[in-house]
């Protein structure tokens, strides 16, 4: 190439870099990154993503980032057609507020650019059945605009279509999948001649579906998108609750669903209660009355729960929990300031809730029973309440123990109750009933959510003598709400379950004497091949059950083994421990000192289930695992579909293979058009 | 929301031009005059009424239907049966605290939230309904008051939609034609009914005709405000 073509070459590419810039630059135009509620993006003739029923509030919101060098001036809300709101910067720093609008500009996540804008109307809704269209207009300093589309269904309730289900329960056997049901019947009713001797209450309920669990971003959901896409209808991002995802740090002001609890509430006005055997702070009771995107902020949700019972109609709450009720600092206290919150008045306006306040130091005791709640701190204190207009129960300062442990206390044959400091704890059948009789006394019916938190819990670290009974209790809590239906017809009762933990299967059973394999494990010859009993070597493990319901003992010959789909490494024995692992969840962040004798920052118990996980009397043998041990060295959740069981009014609903959402639309049209 | 058809206008024309002796009764409840506690049909009892009755309600499948080859065609369908419970009157003060139920401040028609069937002694035509919901702002915004026939099925075209969160709307219909029933949607308490009856009941033969004489139904949304 000569001098002069290089020149002009040169001359050529600046010129035309020069105009593409322009060109560029005169295109150039917000990004509206993000859309809520989310509308399938994928194809637009696909299946509506977000759906509600008619009247549900929820949430309008967009994400909208400038191009480098601009601001937005404008964004604006129309739903098919009509202009719901319309937000102006002002162009300050500061966040805005108006009624029931808000701008965020700080405290935005890193992901998105300089200058970008978080555009919200709170507490819209829409009566009209049909899928409506949601359209987002940004535009920026420049005059320059972008148009979003997405849309929204709202699903019709058919009126008059039989009698109203006035009361509506909903019993969650966390992580409960088909394996956990089926081991929970053979150990409790017992098989012989490939028939099972009984039943299990769940068992007797007519109608049943298989529910598909994924969440909003993963086939595999946690606790809370998988207690709330039930109740709110809408799928939820892993670890959030009763919200939609967004482009904002702070973990309460998420675009919020209303759940059923509310819903139902608002209209009908029912009661609403929250029974669990974890710490009420965990995601699956708090993914019924409280709208947070971070399952752990445990300070804020049970501030919440209290804050907006107005909305909730929490009149029950029971369970664990009790150290995010002490004031910080105090002896068994979680409370932090890091996990609080205070609202914007967008959404104080818009839902009508108090702003809350940043109190980690304030006595959220003294708070609930100030507002009317009679508090129970053991089994002893619940039974003595008689039937309060309104109940708080808190039995530990983390999880409650789990039923093998409850069940041996009350024997007088295990400490760990008491060695954890609660040895007055109640089965979650006795809370159900005590739920029930509160939560009835309200005319307008109520909604009950009951939860079975340890089997997911006991799953996660593969204790399976433990997590089946924890199926076993649970199913006695099923009995009690299936027999209030049964006397109040007008109820209807679901058993489900959030997903499916550790991906449970029932392998098989003991294959040699238990004094055979105690030797083997002392003698470290114990394997696969001389412990596992397959097919028909399995036979029928029997369980001689106790006059309390539960097994005289789980070491039994022959006894039942589990195998783990999605178990991290561990040393596995086979036998029943005396001790469980210790919740590294529920008690560590606590304040210490001591607590009724006990020091509750003291890990009571065997050690989590790492490489050293070799207890239950002797060592294990190493069964290489499937998913990353990570630090816990638990088994995870898994995406597979779980079974889904219904009683009552409306029952016959539930069936066929069905998603975690279609529930809140059956729920809505029971309680709310009637089913005969 | 109204429902007017010729077929409509026709029926009543044909069933003005059979010479029925129709006998017109009006009827208008507060439900006031007897103690809370009293079972709605002892309060019609002393009002002198017994061409209807106040009844809980209960659904029953409909019979299967069949296909030519043997497929079920009406799955799901099912009609309207008296139920168990005693429909009540009840003052508003037997409620639970806080709630405010009432138009009148005193007693309403109650049955636990659950319907209620205006059950006729014979198949009526209805010349005028119209009853009131309670204030309380509970409710939902499409229900449904529906005229029921002799086998408790809704009668075709003959029922009104409305929105119960609207405090103390009164439902209104105009005329229909071989009313068994009404029956009265669940998520309220109701109060103030007004019901005028054609006493004479026509031939069989002219129920085809008169079941389409529904010349109107609406809604007039009364807004109280609450005292």
């Amino acid at each position: 190439m000569n001098k002069q073509a290089f020149r002009r070459n040169v001359l050529s590419t600046a010129l035309s870099s020069a105009l593409l810039a322009i060109a560029s630059q005169a295109i150039a135009a917000p990004n509206i990154s993000r859309l809520t509620p989310p509308s399938n993006p994928l194809l637009a003739t696909a299946n509506t993503l977000a759906r509600f029923l008619p009247g549900q509030r929820f949430d309008l919101q967009a994400t909208v980032q400038p191009e480098a060098g601009r601001t937005i001036s404008t964004v604006v809300f129309t739903v098919d057609g009509n202009t719901v709101a319309t937000l102006t910067n002002d162009g300050t720093s500061a966040n805005q507020f108006s009624g029931k609008t808000s701008l965020v500009k700080t405290g935005l996540a890193t992901t998105v650019a300089t200058n970008s804008v978080v555009a919200s109307l709170r507490a819209f809704s829409a009566n009209a059945a049909g899928v409506h269209t949601l359209t987002v207009t940004a535009t920026d300093d420049a005059g320059q605009s972008t148009t979003r589309t997405g849309n929204f269904e709202v699903v019709a309730i058919t009126a008059a279509n039989g009698r109203q289900a006035k009361n509506v329960i909903v019993l969650l056997g966390d992580g409960m999948g088909a394996a956990h049901r089926t081991a929970a019947r053979i150990m409790a009713k017992g098989y012989l001649q490939g028939k099972t001797q009984d039943r299990l209450a769940m068992d007797t309920f007519p109608f049943t579906a298989m529910v598909m669990t994924a969440s909003l971003n993963s086939i595999v959901t946690d606790s809370a998108p998988g207690m709330a896409n039930y109740v709110t209808g809408n799928k939820a991002n892993n670890n959030e609750e009763g919200v939609f995802p967004d482009d904002t740090t702070n973990a309460f002001d998420n675009p919020r669903i209303e759940y059923l609890s509310e819903y139902l509430h608002r209209l009908k006005g029912t009661s609403t209660g929250v029974v669990t055997t974890a710490d009420v702070f965990d995601a699956t009771p708090a993914a019924n009355a409280v709208h947070t995107s971070n399952r752990g902020a445990g300070t804020g949700i049970i501030d919440q729960f209290l804050d907006e019972r107005a909305n909730s109609g929490l009149t029950v709450l029971m369970g664990g929990g009790r150290r995010w009720f002490l004031p910080s600092g105090s002896v068994g206290s979680a409370r932090a300031a890091s996990t609080d919150y205070v609202l914007g008045s967008d959404i104080t306006t818009g839902w009508n809730v108090p702003a809350g306040a940043s109190d980690a130091s304030a006595d959220k005791l003294a708070a609930y029973q100030a507002a009317g709640f009679t508090y129970a701190a053991s089994k002893s204190d619940m039974d003595t309440a008689g039937t309060p207009d309104k109940l708080l129960g808190l039995f530990n300062l983390g999880n409650m123990n789990v039923a093998y442990d409850k069940i041996g206390g009350r024997r007088g044959a295990s400490s760990v109750t008491a060695d954890y400091g609660f040895p007055d704890q109640p089965m979650l059948d006795e809370m159900t009933d005590k739920a029930i009789q509160v939560l009835a006394k309200n005319p307008n019916g109520f909604f009950l959510m009951v939860e079975g938190a340890s089997i997911d819990k006991q799953a996660h670290l593969m204790d399976s003598d433990r997590w089946i009974l924890e199926t076993i209790e649970f199913d006695k809590a099923v009995a009690r709400a299936q027999a209030f239906a049964a006397a109040n017809p007008d109820t209807v009762v679901i058993v489900t379950a959030d997903h499916e933990c550790s991906g449970a299967g029932i392998i098989g059973a003991l294959s040699p004497t238990l004094a055979t394999h105690k030797t083997n494990l002392s003698n470290g010859t114990a394997t696969s091949t001389n412990t596992v009993a397959t097919y028909e070597a399995a036979k029928f493990p029997a369980y001689t059950m106790a006059a309390d319901g539960y097994p005289t003992s789980t070491e039994i010959e022959g006894k039942m083994l589990i195998g783990y789909a999605s178990n991290a490494d561990r040393y596995e024995t086979w036998l029943p421990s005396a001790y469980p692992v210790a919740d590294s969840t529920s008690l560590s962040s606590a304040t210490s000192g001591t607590v009724n004798g006990k020091s509750p920052t003291t890990v009571v118990g065997r050690n989590a289930p790492t490489a050293t996980y070799s207890t239950k009397g002797y060592t294990g043998y190493l069964i290489t695992g499937q998913v990353p041990s990570g630090g816990s060295n638990q088994a995870t959740h898994t995406g597979s579909d779980i079974p889904l069981s219904a009683f009552g009014r409306g029952a016959s609903l539930f069936s066929g293979v069905i998603d975690n959402t279609d529930v809140f639309f059956k729920l809505g049209q029971i309680a709310i058009g009637g089913a005969k | 929301m109204f429902k007017t058809s010729l077929r409509g206008v026709v029926a009543a024309a044909a069933l003005a031009l059979t010479g029925v002796a129709a006998q017109a009764a009006t009827y208008n409840l507060d439900f006031d005059s007897v103690a809370s506690g009293t079972s709605a049909n002892s309060y019609l009892a002393s009002q002198g009424i017994n061409s209807f009755a106040f009844v809980d309600t209960a659904t029953v499948d409909d019979d299967p239907v069949y296909d030519a080859q043997g497929f079920q065609l009406n799955e799901g369908a099912f009609h309207w049966v008296a139920g168990s419970n005693t429909v009540m009157v009840k003052s508003v003060s037997d409620f639970w605290t806080g709630q405010d139920l009432s138009v009148s401040k005193s007693n309403l028609l109650w049955n636990d939230n659950a319907p209620i069937m205006l059950k006729f002694a014979t198949p009526t035509t209805v010349s005028a309904f119209s009853i009131q919901q309670d204030l309380s702002s509970y409710g939902f915004y499409t229900a449904r008051l529906s005229f029921l026939d002799a086998t408790g099925h809704v009668i075709s075209g003959a029922s009104v939609d409305f929105d119960q969160t609207v405090p103390g709307t009164t439902i209104s219909s105009g005329q229909v034609a071989g009313v068994s029933a009404i029956l009265l949607p669940a998520g309220k308490h109701y109060d103030n009914l007004s019901l005028s009856t054609v006493a004479a009941v026509p031939e069989p033969g002219t129920w085809a005709l008169s079941l389409a004489g529904l010349a109107l139904v609406g809604v007039i949304g009364q807004r109280r405000r609450r005292a």
